[in-house]
């Protein structure tokens, strides 16, 4: 909590300080998509006895959430959607 | 005669000057509280307390470094340094907000910058902007900020405690609410080819470091790292040629 607090603030106090470069700026933009991809890609896996395998399950409710997310750029309607599609996997299981 | 110059005046009463801090904030409240009760039901899921769960929404209130500390503490053992590293990485988007508003805050006072910076969000700044005056107001500004800071804690926990009433979150599927969130998120970042470069090269990144170099949970990091200078290199490339 306490690093979660100083990363929150330090920004703030450092971006008075020092001019930040235009491509710095521009590398910047790229952060949030990669480390959100970056969390999700081991979701897809599932480790047994040190192996790792794909779960098919998420795989498929990840690639129809993604279609319905480019097709409607809904993030809710995307969330659901996933959601839906892995409850009616197992259910259909 | 009279009547008339009344309802004009209503009229332009309501188109022009009833302009309030609400107005600003409404649109943006109506799309935190459904993300905020989001967060709170994953936070319930994840096994954490309500007052993480608090916690998290008050003094971080940062959405998506929110979703991913749950995302790295869903996952095995996951160092401070990592947490810290990673949500310092995504919030430092925020740097260049407050960098880009500063213009407007010159007559503030430093108590009031103090009290209005901490809780600049992505929306907060694009919604302020689009109006001029209160933009450089310091207490109309603050009141559109902390009315939707005051709608994401109380939906984190609407959330939360509407999570409490679910039996078995496996069955609805719900364990997949993460990462289905997650990719909604990506998408609307992904607008350019860059972006999808990005997004490709961090999966690739990933599989890398994750599965071949068995780096764990450092992979993220990483992967983040070397996918954004992928996108930013891309760029570069294109703004060249």
């Amino acid at each position: 909590m306490v690093a979660t607090q100083l990363s929150r603030l330090s920004p703030m106090f450092i971006s008075s300080k020092f001019h930040m470069s235009e491509s710095f700026e521009r590398w910047l933009k790229y952060i949030p998509i990669s480390v959100l991809t970056a969390l999700i890609v081991p979701e897809f896996f599932e480790q047994t006895s040190g192996e790792f395998h794909i779960n098919t399950n998420y795989l498929i409710s990840g690639i129809v959430a993604f279609c319905v997310g480019l097709w409607k750029k809904n993030m809710l309607l995307t969330t659901f959607v996933g959601v839906i599609c892995l409850a009616s996997l197992r259910f259909l299981a | 005669m009279y009547g008339k110059s009344l309802l004009s005046q209503a009229r332009t009463a309501l188109t022009q000057k009833q302009i309030t801090p609400l107005t600003l904030a409404m649109p943006i409240m109506m799309g935190y509280a459904p993300i905020a009760m989001t967060f709170g039901l994953l936070t319930y899921q994840q096994h954490l307390g309500v007052w993480t769960a608090l916690a998290l929404s008050t003094v971080l209130y940062a959405g998506a470094a929110q979703f991913a500390i749950l995302g790295l503490l869903a996952l095995s053992n996951i160092s401070l340094g990592q947490v810290f590293i990673t949500v310092f990485l995504i919030n430092l988007r925020h740097f260049i907000l407050s960098l880009a508003y500063i213009p407007n805050t010159k007559q503030w006072s430093f108590f009031e910058k103090l009290r209005f910076f901490p809780i600049l969000t992505d929306e907060n700044f694009a919604v302020l902007l689009t109006n001029s005056e209160i933009k450089k107001d310091p207490i109309q500004a603050y009141r559109v900020s902390i009315l939707t800071y005051s709608t994401w804690a109380v939906f984190t926990l609407i959330g939360y405690g509407f999570a409490s009433l679910i039996p078995d979150p496996k069955i609805l599927g719900l364990d997949f609410a993460l990462s289905a969130m997650f990719i909604g998120i990506i998408i609307l970042f992904i607008d350019r080819l860059e972006q999808s470069i990005t997004f490709i090269a961090a999966i690739l990144f990933m599989l890398f470091f994750y599965f071949v170099l068995n780096c764990g949970r450092f992979s993220v990091i990483l992967a983040a790292i070397l996918a954004s200078f992928v996108g930013w290199g891309v760029e570069c490339r294109r703004k060249s040629s």
